[in-house]
Protein backbone atom coordinates (compact mmCIF):
# COMPACT_ATOMS: atom_id res chain seq x y z
CA UNK A 1 0.00 0.00 0.00
CA UNK A 2 3.06 2.69 0.99
CA UNK A 3 4.26 1.42 -2.16
CA UNK A 4 0.87 2.51 -4.41
CA UNK A 5 1.08 5.33 -2.49
CA UNK A 6 4.61 6.66 -3.21
CA UNK A 7 3.97 5.57 -6.79
CA UNK A 8 0.78 7.78 -6.99
CA UNK A 9 2.91 10.95 -5.30
CA UNK A 10 5.41 10.91 -7.71
CA UNK A 11 3.37 10.94 -10.53
CA UNK A 12 1.30 13.91 -8.96
CA UNK A 13 4.51 15.74 -7.53
CA UNK A 14 6.03 15.28 -11.08
CA UNK A 15 7.17 18.50 -12.98
CA UNK A 16 4.68 20.37 -15.32
CA UNK A 17 5.77 19.88 -18.92
CA UNK A 18 3.53 22.75 -20.20
CA UNK A 19 2.95 26.46 -18.15
CA UNK A 20 0.85 28.88 -19.23
CA UNK A 21 0.37 31.44 -17.70
CA UNK A 22 -2.36 35.19 -17.71
CA UNK A 23 -3.22 34.25 -21.37
CA UNK A 24 -5.39 37.01 -22.88
CA UNK A 25 -6.56 36.80 -26.53
CA UNK A 26 -8.54 38.61 -28.80
CA UNK A 27 -10.24 38.50 -32.09
CA UNK A 28 -11.18 42.01 -33.31
CA UNK A 29 -13.89 43.47 -30.41
CA UNK A 30 -14.23 39.70 -29.15
CA UNK A 31 -11.98 39.04 -26.06
CA UNK A 32 -11.90 34.92 -25.90
CA UNK A 33 -9.29 34.54 -23.52
CA UNK A 34 -9.09 36.49 -19.75
CA UNK A 35 -6.24 35.66 -17.82
CA UNK A 36 -6.52 31.90 -19.10
CA UNK A 37 -3.80 29.50 -16.62
CA UNK A 38 -3.10 25.83 -16.67
CA UNK A 39 -0.61 23.90 -15.70
CA UNK A 40 0.15 20.55 -17.65
CA UNK A 41 1.60 17.51 -15.62
CA UNK A 42 3.97 15.28 -17.82
CA UNK A 43 3.07 12.63 -19.27
CA UNK A 44 -0.40 12.28 -18.18
CA UNK A 45 -3.59 12.86 -20.69
CA UNK A 46 -4.96 16.39 -20.02
CA UNK A 47 -8.37 17.39 -21.60
CA UNK A 48 -9.65 20.95 -22.65
CA UNK A 49 -13.42 21.25 -22.62
CA UNK A 50 -16.00 23.91 -22.72
CA UNK A 51 -18.82 25.62 -24.71
CA UNK A 52 -19.03 25.79 -27.54
CA UNK A 53 -16.77 29.21 -28.62
CA UNK A 54 -15.41 28.98 -25.77
CA UNK A 55 -11.60 29.21 -27.13
CA UNK A 56 -10.64 26.05 -26.83
CA UNK A 57 -8.67 25.24 -30.02
CA UNK A 58 -7.11 28.99 -29.54
CA UNK A 59 -6.05 27.90 -26.46
CA UNK A 60 -4.85 24.61 -27.49
CA UNK A 61 -3.21 26.46 -30.71
CA UNK A 62 -1.63 28.75 -28.56
CA UNK A 63 -0.34 26.34 -26.24
CA UNK A 64 1.82 25.05 -28.97
CA UNK A 65 2.84 27.93 -30.13
CA UNK A 66 1.21 28.13 -33.25
CA UNK A 67 -0.95 31.61 -32.49
CA UNK A 68 1.13 34.06 -30.36
CA UNK A 69 -1.47 35.48 -27.68
CA UNK A 70 -2.12 39.22 -27.13
CA UNK A 71 -0.14 38.64 -23.60
CA UNK A 72 0.56 36.21 -21.09
CA UNK A 73 3.58 33.43 -21.40
CA UNK A 74 3.47 29.74 -22.64
CA UNK A 75 6.30 27.72 -21.04
CA UNK A 76 7.15 24.30 -22.24
CA UNK A 77 9.59 22.47 -20.87
CA UNK A 78 10.57 25.54 -18.56
CA UNK A 79 10.87 27.62 -21.86
CA UNK A 80 9.38 30.96 -22.49
CA UNK A 81 8.25 30.15 -26.30
CA UNK A 82 7.15 33.81 -26.74
CA UNK A 83 11.21 34.93 -25.91
CA UNK A 84 12.98 32.02 -28.18
CA UNK A 85 13.96 32.45 -31.74
CA UNK A 86 11.97 31.28 -34.68
CA UNK A 87 14.75 28.38 -35.19
CA UNK A 88 14.81 27.38 -31.90
CA UNK A 89 11.21 27.17 -31.34
CA UNK A 90 10.60 24.83 -34.80
CA UNK A 91 13.50 22.62 -33.06
CA UNK A 92 11.76 22.16 -30.11
CA UNK A 93 8.68 21.52 -32.62
CA UNK A 94 10.79 18.47 -33.46
CA UNK A 95 9.90 16.67 -30.14
CA UNK A 96 5.89 17.60 -31.34
CA UNK A 97 3.10 17.23 -32.86
CA UNK A 98 -0.12 18.48 -33.46
CA UNK A 99 -3.88 16.65 -34.85
CA UNK A 100 -5.70 19.07 -36.24
CA UNK A 101 -9.69 19.05 -36.16
CA UNK A 102 -9.57 18.89 -39.88
CA UNK A 103 -6.45 16.49 -40.47
CA UNK A 104 -5.06 19.54 -41.97
CA UNK A 105 -3.52 17.51 -44.88
CA UNK A 106 -0.89 18.91 -47.22
CA UNK A 107 -2.83 18.69 -50.71
CA UNK A 108 -0.47 18.75 -52.77
CA UNK A 109 1.25 16.10 -51.34
CA UNK A 110 0.16 12.14 -51.63
CA UNK A 111 -0.68 10.87 -48.32
CA UNK A 112 3.05 8.81 -48.36
CA UNK A 113 4.56 11.91 -48.44
CA UNK A 114 2.38 13.93 -46.37
CA UNK A 115 3.49 11.03 -43.51
CA UNK A 116 6.85 11.52 -44.24
CA UNK A 117 7.35 15.18 -44.51
CA UNK A 118 8.17 15.37 -41.01
CA UNK A 119 11.22 12.73 -41.27
CA UNK A 120 12.23 13.87 -44.57
CA UNK A 121 12.44 17.14 -43.26
CA UNK A 122 14.34 16.73 -40.03
CA UNK A 123 16.13 13.46 -40.16
CA UNK A 124 18.80 12.54 -42.61
CA UNK A 125 17.19 9.16 -43.01
CA UNK A 126 17.98 6.50 -45.99
CA UNK A 127 14.89 6.92 -48.16
CA UNK A 128 14.81 2.72 -47.47
CA UNK A 129 14.05 3.85 -43.58
CA UNK A 130 11.76 6.34 -44.46
CA UNK A 131 9.34 4.13 -46.52
CA UNK A 132 9.35 1.40 -43.83
CA UNK A 133 8.27 3.99 -41.23
CA UNK A 134 5.31 5.30 -43.11
CA UNK A 135 4.77 1.85 -44.44
CA UNK A 136 4.31 0.79 -40.73
CA UNK A 137 1.78 3.75 -39.87
CA UNK A 138 -0.09 2.86 -42.74
CA UNK A 139 -0.70 -0.48 -41.84
CA UNK A 140 -1.28 0.38 -38.22
CA UNK A 141 -4.22 2.36 -39.39
CA UNK A 142 -5.29 -0.19 -41.94
CA UNK A 143 -4.40 2.77 -45.11
CA UNK A 144 -1.86 0.25 -47.28
CA UNK A 145 -4.17 0.87 -49.63
CA UNK A 146 -4.54 4.62 -50.12
CA UNK A 147 -0.86 5.77 -49.77
CA UNK A 148 -0.69 7.37 -53.05
CA UNK A 149 -4.09 9.17 -52.53
CA UNK A 150 -4.24 12.76 -52.76
CA UNK A 151 -5.64 14.11 -49.84
CA UNK A 152 -9.05 15.79 -51.52
CA UNK A 153 -9.98 11.99 -52.69
CA UNK A 154 -10.00 10.97 -48.64
CA UNK A 155 -13.06 10.85 -46.93
CA UNK A 156 -13.01 13.45 -43.56
CA UNK A 157 -12.36 10.41 -41.12
CA UNK A 158 -9.81 9.13 -43.62
CA UNK A 159 -7.63 12.56 -43.34
CA UNK A 160 -8.10 12.71 -40.19
CA UNK A 161 -6.51 8.83 -39.85
CA UNK A 162 -3.71 10.43 -41.97
CA UNK A 163 -3.43 13.24 -39.62
CA UNK A 164 -2.68 10.84 -36.85
CA UNK A 165 -0.56 8.56 -38.67
CA UNK A 166 1.63 12.26 -39.86
CA UNK A 167 1.75 13.02 -35.74
CA UNK A 168 3.17 9.96 -34.41
CA UNK A 169 5.36 9.05 -36.50
CA UNK A 170 7.82 11.81 -35.57
CA UNK A 171 7.03 9.85 -31.84
CA UNK A 172 6.48 12.93 -30.64
CA UNK A 173 7.04 13.75 -26.18
CA UNK A 174 4.06 15.82 -26.31
CA UNK A 175 0.87 15.62 -28.81
CA UNK A 176 -1.80 18.06 -28.94
CA UNK A 177 -5.37 16.89 -30.22
CA UNK A 178 -7.96 18.89 -31.70
CA UNK A 179 -11.74 17.31 -31.55
CA UNK A 180 -10.04 13.64 -32.09
CA UNK A 181 -13.39 12.34 -31.98
CA UNK A 182 -15.69 13.73 -34.72
CA UNK A 183 -17.80 12.86 -37.36
CA UNK A 184 -16.68 9.36 -38.29
CA UNK A 185 -17.94 5.71 -38.14
CA UNK A 186 -17.33 3.08 -35.29
CA UNK A 187 -14.23 1.18 -36.48
CA UNK A 188 -12.36 4.60 -37.49
CA UNK A 189 -12.91 5.62 -34.08
CA UNK A 190 -12.25 2.47 -32.63
CA UNK A 191 -8.68 2.84 -34.17
CA UNK A 192 -8.48 6.43 -33.36
CA UNK A 193 -8.99 5.46 -29.66
CA UNK A 194 -7.32 2.57 -29.63
CA UNK A 195 -3.72 4.84 -30.77
CA UNK A 196 -4.36 7.63 -28.93
CA UNK A 197 -4.55 5.02 -25.95
CA UNK A 198 -1.52 3.39 -26.70
CA UNK A 199 0.47 6.95 -26.62
CA UNK A 200 -1.49 7.40 -23.48
CA UNK A 201 0.35 4.56 -22.38
CA UNK A 202 3.98 5.73 -22.95
CA UNK A 203 4.60 7.76 -19.38
CA UNK A 204 7.01 9.62 -21.98
CA UNK A 205 4.42 11.22 -24.06
CA UNK A 206 1.96 13.81 -22.63
CA UNK A 207 -1.47 14.31 -24.30
CA UNK A 208 -3.27 17.88 -24.60
CA UNK A 209 -6.63 17.35 -26.17
CA UNK A 210 -9.41 19.95 -26.68
CA UNK A 211 -12.68 17.79 -26.87
CA UNK A 212 -16.22 18.64 -26.65
CA UNK A 213 -17.15 14.61 -26.48
CA UNK A 214 -18.05 13.82 -23.13
CA UNK A 215 -18.21 9.91 -23.25
CA UNK A 216 -14.34 10.11 -24.89
CA UNK A 217 -13.94 12.89 -21.87
CA UNK A 218 -15.16 10.26 -19.23
CA UNK A 219 -13.28 7.46 -20.86
CA UNK A 220 -9.90 8.05 -21.45
CA UNK A 221 -8.30 11.53 -19.84
CA UNK A 222 -6.29 11.87 -16.51
CA UNK A 223 -6.82 15.21 -15.76
CA UNK A 224 -10.08 17.41 -16.85
CA UNK A 225 -9.67 21.56 -17.50
CA UNK A 226 -12.80 23.15 -18.29
CA UNK A 227 -12.69 26.69 -19.98
CA UNK A 228 -15.49 29.04 -19.50
CA UNK A 229 -16.00 32.75 -19.96
CA UNK A 230 -11.78 32.71 -20.81
CA UNK A 231 -10.13 31.19 -18.25
CA UNK A 232 -9.75 27.87 -16.96
CA UNK A 233 -13.01 27.53 -14.54
CA UNK A 234 -11.75 24.30 -12.94
CA UNK A 235 -8.91 21.91 -13.48
CA UNK A 236 -8.25 18.56 -11.55
CA UNK A 237 -8.30 15.09 -12.08
CA UNK A 238 -11.47 13.44 -13.55
CA UNK A 239 -12.82 12.02 -10.58
CA UNK A 240 -12.56 15.54 -8.96
CA UNK A 241 -14.41 17.11 -11.68
CA UNK A 242 -16.68 14.71 -12.66
CA UNK A 243 -17.75 14.12 -8.93
CA UNK A 244 -17.66 17.97 -8.14
CA UNK A 245 -20.38 19.16 -6.53
CA UNK A 246 -19.78 22.72 -7.48
CA UNK A 247 -23.37 24.10 -9.06
CA UNK A 248 -21.56 26.07 -11.79
CA UNK A 249 -19.04 23.44 -12.85
CA UNK A 250 -22.36 20.70 -12.72
CA UNK A 251 -24.23 23.40 -15.14
CA UNK A 252 -21.41 23.85 -17.60
CA UNK A 253 -20.87 19.92 -17.57
CA UNK A 254 -24.96 19.41 -17.97
CA UNK A 255 -24.83 22.23 -21.21
CA UNK A 256 -21.47 20.42 -22.49
CA UNK A 257 -23.47 16.97 -22.41
CA UNK A 258 -26.93 18.49 -24.23
CA UNK A 259 -24.12 19.78 -27.08
CA UNK A 260 -22.46 16.46 -27.28
CA UNK A 261 -26.30 14.78 -27.70
CA UNK A 262 -27.57 17.41 -29.98
CA UNK A 263 -24.16 17.18 -31.70
CA UNK A 264 -24.65 13.11 -31.76
CA UNK A 265 -28.12 13.91 -33.59
CA UNK A 266 -27.32 16.16 -36.10
CA UNK A 267 -24.03 13.57 -37.54
CA UNK A 268 -26.63 11.08 -37.34
CA UNK A 269 -28.83 12.87 -39.54
CA UNK A 270 -25.98 13.91 -41.68
CA UNK A 271 -25.63 10.15 -41.83
CA UNK A 272 -28.72 9.00 -42.32
CA UNK A 273 -29.54 11.74 -44.93
CA UNK A 274 -26.25 10.55 -46.89
CA UNK A 275 -27.70 6.92 -46.85
CA UNK A 276 -30.97 7.79 -48.07
CA UNK A 277 -29.36 10.00 -50.99
CA UNK A 278 -27.65 7.58 -52.09
CA UNK A 279 -30.16 4.63 -51.95
CA UNK B 1 1.00 50.41 -58.51
CA UNK B 2 -2.13 50.72 -60.82
CA UNK B 3 -4.90 49.28 -59.01
CA UNK B 4 -3.70 51.45 -56.16
CA UNK B 5 -3.95 54.73 -58.57
CA UNK B 6 -7.65 53.29 -59.66
CA UNK B 7 -8.20 53.42 -55.63
CA UNK B 8 -7.39 56.73 -55.05
CA UNK B 9 -9.14 58.17 -58.18
CA UNK B 10 -12.68 56.22 -56.91
CA UNK B 11 -12.54 57.32 -53.37
CA UNK B 12 -11.71 60.95 -54.77
CA UNK B 13 -14.80 60.42 -57.11
CA UNK B 14 -16.83 59.06 -53.92
CA UNK B 15 -15.79 61.49 -51.75
CA UNK B 16 -15.41 64.91 -53.64
CA UNK B 17 -19.34 65.48 -54.07
CA UNK B 18 -19.71 65.11 -50.18
CA UNK B 19 -17.18 66.13 -47.81
CA UNK B 20 -14.05 67.52 -49.27
CA UNK B 21 -11.96 66.79 -45.86
CA UNK B 22 -13.31 63.02 -46.48
CA UNK B 23 -11.14 62.73 -49.76
CA UNK B 24 -7.70 63.42 -48.01
CA UNK B 25 -9.23 61.05 -45.45
CA UNK B 26 -9.39 58.88 -47.82
CA UNK B 27 -5.76 59.47 -49.32
CA UNK B 28 -4.35 59.13 -46.09
CA UNK B 29 -6.31 55.73 -45.50
CA UNK B 30 -4.41 54.48 -48.63
CA UNK B 31 -1.09 55.96 -47.80
CA UNK B 32 -0.91 54.40 -44.45
CA UNK B 33 -1.99 51.20 -45.47
CA UNK B 34 0.66 51.03 -48.29
CA UNK B 35 3.06 52.13 -45.68
CA UNK B 36 2.37 49.04 -43.51
CA UNK B 37 2.48 46.37 -46.59
CA UNK B 38 5.45 47.87 -47.46
CA UNK B 39 6.95 47.49 -44.17
CA UNK B 40 5.58 44.01 -43.59
CA UNK B 41 6.89 43.14 -46.93
CA UNK B 42 10.58 44.82 -45.65
CA UNK B 43 9.95 42.37 -42.72
CA UNK B 44 9.28 39.20 -44.89
CA UNK B 45 12.53 39.92 -46.38
CA UNK B 46 14.62 40.06 -43.97
CA UNK B 47 13.08 36.99 -41.90
CA UNK B 48 14.23 35.19 -45.75
CA UNK B 49 17.20 36.32 -45.84
CA UNK B 50 17.67 35.18 -41.72
CA UNK B 51 16.43 32.01 -42.85
CA UNK B 52 18.83 31.40 -45.64
CA UNK B 53 21.93 31.96 -42.99
CA UNK B 54 20.36 29.98 -40.62
CA UNK B 55 21.01 26.67 -39.71
CA UNK B 56 20.10 23.93 -41.96
CA UNK B 57 17.29 21.36 -40.92
CA UNK B 58 18.99 17.57 -41.16
CA UNK B 59 17.18 15.95 -43.79
CA UNK B 60 16.72 18.51 -46.55
CA UNK B 61 15.25 16.29 -48.80
CA UNK B 62 11.81 18.12 -48.90
CA UNK B 63 13.17 21.15 -50.16
CA UNK B 64 14.89 19.91 -52.55
CA UNK B 65 11.82 18.16 -54.06
CA UNK B 66 9.84 21.50 -53.98
CA UNK B 67 12.60 23.17 -55.95
CA UNK B 68 12.53 20.19 -58.30
CA UNK B 69 8.96 20.57 -58.87
CA UNK B 70 9.14 24.21 -59.44
CA UNK B 71 12.14 24.30 -62.06
CA UNK B 72 10.03 21.65 -63.35
CA UNK B 73 6.75 23.42 -63.90
CA UNK B 74 7.91 27.18 -63.81
CA UNK B 75 10.97 26.42 -66.57
CA UNK B 76 10.86 23.00 -68.33
CA UNK B 77 6.62 23.37 -68.95
CA UNK B 78 6.86 27.03 -70.09
CA UNK B 79 9.58 25.79 -73.12
CA UNK B 80 6.76 25.14 -75.90
CA UNK B 81 4.94 28.57 -75.13
CA UNK B 82 8.22 30.79 -74.31
CA UNK B 83 9.55 29.24 -77.91
CA UNK B 84 6.68 30.24 -79.73
CA UNK B 85 5.96 33.64 -78.26
CA UNK B 86 10.13 34.58 -78.84
CA UNK B 87 9.58 33.38 -82.39
CA UNK B 88 7.09 35.44 -82.91
CA UNK B 89 8.56 38.67 -81.28
CA UNK B 90 12.02 38.03 -82.74
CA UNK B 91 9.92 37.93 -86.18
CA UNK B 92 7.72 41.13 -85.40
CA UNK B 93 10.79 43.05 -84.21
CA UNK B 94 13.08 42.38 -87.72
CA UNK B 95 9.36 43.07 -89.94
CA UNK B 96 9.02 46.06 -87.98
CA UNK B 97 12.56 47.18 -88.25
CA UNK B 98 13.11 46.04 -91.90
CA UNK B 99 9.81 48.48 -92.65
CA UNK B 100 11.32 51.22 -90.69
CA UNK B 101 15.05 51.66 -90.10
CA UNK B 102 15.62 51.75 -94.05
CA UNK B 103 13.74 55.06 -94.35
CA UNK B 104 15.71 56.77 -91.64
CA UNK B 105 18.90 55.44 -93.08
CA UNK B 106 19.39 52.53 -90.49
CA UNK B 107 18.86 49.31 -92.70
CA UNK B 108 21.99 48.04 -90.92
CA UNK B 109 21.30 47.81 -87.64
CA UNK B 110 19.26 44.71 -87.28
CA UNK B 111 22.01 43.22 -85.46
CA UNK B 112 21.17 46.13 -82.49
CA UNK B 113 17.89 45.97 -82.58
CA UNK B 114 17.87 42.21 -82.09
CA UNK B 115 20.88 42.51 -79.48
CA UNK B 116 19.53 45.74 -77.67
CA UNK B 117 15.81 45.40 -77.85
CA UNK B 118 15.12 41.35 -77.36
CA UNK B 119 18.42 40.21 -75.62
CA UNK B 120 19.31 42.62 -73.09
CA UNK B 121 15.37 44.06 -72.76
CA UNK B 122 12.38 42.55 -73.99
CA UNK B 123 13.98 38.57 -73.52
CA UNK B 124 13.96 39.29 -69.64
CA UNK B 125 11.15 41.36 -69.11
CA UNK B 126 8.95 39.21 -71.60
CA UNK B 127 9.82 36.10 -69.57
CA UNK B 128 9.51 37.35 -66.42
CA UNK B 129 5.93 38.89 -66.97
CA UNK B 130 5.16 35.25 -68.68
CA UNK B 131 6.69 33.58 -65.53
CA UNK B 132 4.45 35.88 -63.04
CA UNK B 133 1.12 35.19 -65.01
CA UNK B 134 1.69 31.48 -65.15
CA UNK B 135 3.69 30.25 -62.19
CA UNK B 136 4.02 33.42 -59.67
CA UNK B 137 -0.16 33.48 -60.06
CA UNK B 138 0.16 29.45 -59.05
CA UNK B 139 2.10 30.50 -55.98
CA UNK B 140 0.22 33.06 -54.85
CA UNK B 141 -2.95 30.60 -55.21
CA UNK B 142 -1.51 27.66 -53.96
CA UNK B 143 0.08 29.51 -50.39
CA UNK B 144 -3.23 31.68 -50.12
CA UNK B 145 -5.21 28.45 -49.54
CA UNK B 146 -2.70 26.44 -47.77
CA UNK B 147 -3.15 29.07 -44.90
CA UNK B 148 -7.14 29.02 -45.29
CA UNK B 149 -6.57 25.25 -45.21
CA UNK B 150 -4.60 25.40 -41.77
CA UNK B 151 -1.81 23.46 -43.92
CA UNK B 152 1.05 26.33 -43.22
CA UNK B 153 -0.20 26.04 -39.03
CA UNK B 154 0.03 22.10 -39.92
CA UNK B 155 3.90 22.94 -41.44
CA UNK B 156 4.62 24.85 -38.13
CA UNK B 157 2.99 22.61 -35.61
CA UNK B 158 5.76 19.87 -37.53
CA UNK B 159 8.71 22.06 -36.77
CA UNK B 160 8.80 22.43 -40.49
CA UNK B 161 9.63 25.96 -41.32
CA UNK B 162 7.65 27.78 -44.01
CA UNK B 163 10.24 29.82 -45.45
CA UNK B 164 12.81 27.70 -45.44
CA UNK B 165 10.25 24.70 -46.72
CA UNK B 166 8.39 26.70 -49.34
CA UNK B 167 9.70 29.85 -50.15
CA UNK B 168 13.04 29.40 -50.38
CA UNK B 169 12.95 26.74 -53.09
CA UNK B 170 10.59 28.92 -54.81
CA UNK B 171 13.17 31.53 -54.98
CA UNK B 172 15.66 29.40 -56.25
CA UNK B 173 13.69 27.85 -58.72
CA UNK B 174 12.27 30.80 -59.90
CA UNK B 175 15.78 32.15 -60.68
CA UNK B 176 16.90 29.58 -62.04
CA UNK B 177 13.87 28.90 -63.92
CA UNK B 178 13.93 32.55 -65.49
CA UNK B 179 17.85 32.02 -66.16
CA UNK B 180 17.76 29.06 -68.24
CA UNK B 181 14.46 30.85 -69.87
CA UNK B 182 16.11 33.66 -70.74
CA UNK B 183 18.88 32.39 -72.81
CA UNK B 184 15.85 30.06 -74.61
CA UNK B 185 13.84 33.21 -75.42
CA UNK B 186 17.45 34.79 -76.48
CA UNK B 187 17.86 31.59 -78.93
CA UNK B 188 13.86 31.42 -80.61
CA UNK B 189 13.84 35.06 -81.05
CA UNK B 190 16.86 35.10 -82.97
CA UNK B 191 15.85 32.39 -85.02
CA UNK B 192 12.63 34.10 -85.58
CA UNK B 193 14.41 37.21 -86.66
CA UNK B 194 16.57 34.99 -89.00
CA UNK B 195 13.54 33.04 -90.18
CA UNK B 196 11.90 36.07 -91.67
CA UNK B 197 15.20 38.34 -92.81
CA UNK B 198 15.84 35.04 -95.16
CA UNK B 199 12.20 35.44 -96.37
CA UNK B 200 12.71 39.32 -97.20
CA UNK B 201 16.01 40.14 -96.89
CA UNK B 202 17.80 36.13 -98.02
CA UNK B 203 20.12 36.27 -95.99
CA UNK B 204 21.93 33.17 -95.14
CA UNK B 205 22.77 31.88 -91.25
CA UNK B 206 25.92 32.23 -91.13
CA UNK B 207 25.44 36.09 -92.09
CA UNK B 208 23.04 36.50 -90.12
CA UNK B 209 24.53 34.96 -86.99
CA UNK B 210 28.21 36.80 -87.85
CA UNK B 211 26.33 40.17 -87.57
CA UNK B 212 24.45 39.41 -84.42
CA UNK B 213 27.80 37.87 -82.88
CA UNK B 214 29.37 41.21 -84.23
CA UNK B 215 27.28 43.24 -82.05
CA UNK B 216 26.74 41.03 -79.14
CA UNK B 217 28.83 42.01 -75.92
CA UNK B 218 29.37 39.39 -73.25
CA UNK B 219 28.51 42.36 -71.26
CA UNK B 220 24.53 42.03 -73.24
CA UNK B 221 24.45 37.97 -72.37
CA UNK B 222 25.98 38.65 -68.57
CA UNK B 223 23.13 41.67 -68.06
CA UNK B 224 20.36 39.43 -69.36
CA UNK B 225 20.99 36.15 -67.01
CA UNK B 226 21.66 39.19 -64.22
CA UNK B 227 18.42 40.40 -65.06
CA UNK B 228 16.92 36.80 -65.09
CA UNK B 229 17.92 36.10 -61.44
CA UNK B 230 16.39 39.24 -60.42
CA UNK B 231 12.91 39.06 -61.40
CA UNK B 232 13.44 35.93 -59.91
CA UNK B 233 13.86 36.47 -56.91
CA UNK B 234 11.64 39.73 -57.02
CA UNK B 235 8.78 37.41 -58.29
CA UNK B 236 9.42 34.24 -55.58
CA UNK B 237 9.53 36.84 -52.91
CA UNK B 238 6.30 39.09 -54.00
CA UNK B 239 3.94 35.73 -54.59
CA UNK B 240 5.15 34.24 -51.76
CA UNK B 241 4.51 37.48 -49.24
CA UNK B 242 0.70 37.66 -51.10
CA UNK B 243 0.07 34.17 -50.54
CA UNK B 244 1.17 34.70 -47.16
CA UNK B 245 -1.11 37.57 -46.67
CA UNK B 246 -3.94 35.65 -46.56
CA UNK B 247 -5.67 35.63 -43.55
CA UNK B 248 -8.26 33.06 -43.65
CA UNK B 249 -10.80 33.41 -46.03
CA UNK B 250 -11.30 31.84 -49.38
CA UNK B 251 -12.41 35.18 -50.73
CA UNK B 252 -9.05 37.12 -50.28
CA UNK B 253 -7.05 34.55 -52.33
CA UNK B 254 -7.68 36.03 -55.68
CA UNK B 255 -7.63 39.43 -54.32
CA UNK B 256 -4.10 38.48 -53.14
CA UNK B 257 -3.54 36.86 -56.54
CA UNK B 258 -4.34 40.15 -58.54
CA UNK B 259 -2.05 42.15 -56.22
CA UNK B 260 0.98 39.79 -56.49
CA UNK B 261 0.69 40.05 -60.15
CA UNK B 262 0.07 44.07 -60.13
CA UNK B 263 3.00 44.62 -57.53
CA UNK B 264 5.51 42.06 -59.03
CA UNK B 265 5.10 43.43 -62.59
CA UNK B 266 5.75 47.22 -61.13
CA UNK B 267 8.52 45.78 -59.31
CA UNK B 268 10.08 44.18 -62.45
CA UNK B 269 10.00 47.73 -64.17
CA UNK B 270 11.19 49.50 -61.54
CA UNK B 271 14.24 46.58 -61.12
CA UNK B 272 14.72 47.16 -64.98
CA UNK B 273 15.24 51.15 -64.85
CA UNK B 274 17.56 51.02 -61.80
CA UNK B 275 19.52 48.17 -63.70
CA UNK B 276 19.43 50.31 -66.88
CA UNK B 277 20.53 53.74 -64.90
CA UNK B 278 23.28 51.51 -63.29
CA UNK B 279 24.22 50.02 -66.67
CA UNK B 280 24.62 53.47 -68.91
CA UNK B 281 25.75 55.65 -66.72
Amino acid sequence: MDLINEIENTIETRENIVEIRNIYHSFGANTLLKKASLNIPRGRHVMITGLSGSGKTTLIKIIAGLIEPDQGEVHIEGVNISKVSRSKLFEMRKHMSFMFQSGALLNNLSVFDNIALPLNYHMNLPEKEIEERVITALDQFGMADIRESMPGHLSMAQRKLVGVARALIVEPSILFIDEPIGVMDAIIREQMVTSLNTMRDNPNVTLVTVTHNIDYIKQHSDYIAILHEGRIFAFGTRDEILKSRDPVLQRIMAIIVDETEMLAESVLGLMTGKEDAEL
Amino acid sequence: MQNMFLEIIDSAISYQYNEPMRFFEAIGTWLLGFVETFLDFCAYNLLVIRTIFSSRPKGHRSSLQVLFKQVLFTGYDALPVVAFIALAIGAISIIQSLTYLPRIGAGGFLGEVLVTGIIRELGPLITAFFVVGRSGTAVTTEIGNMVVHHEIEALESMGVDPIRYLVLPRIFGFSAALVSLNIYFDVFAILGGFLVSKFIIVTSLGTFMARIMEVLLLSDVVLSLVKGIIFGICTALICTFRGFSVRGTAIEVPQQTTKAVLNAISAMFLADGLIALIYYL
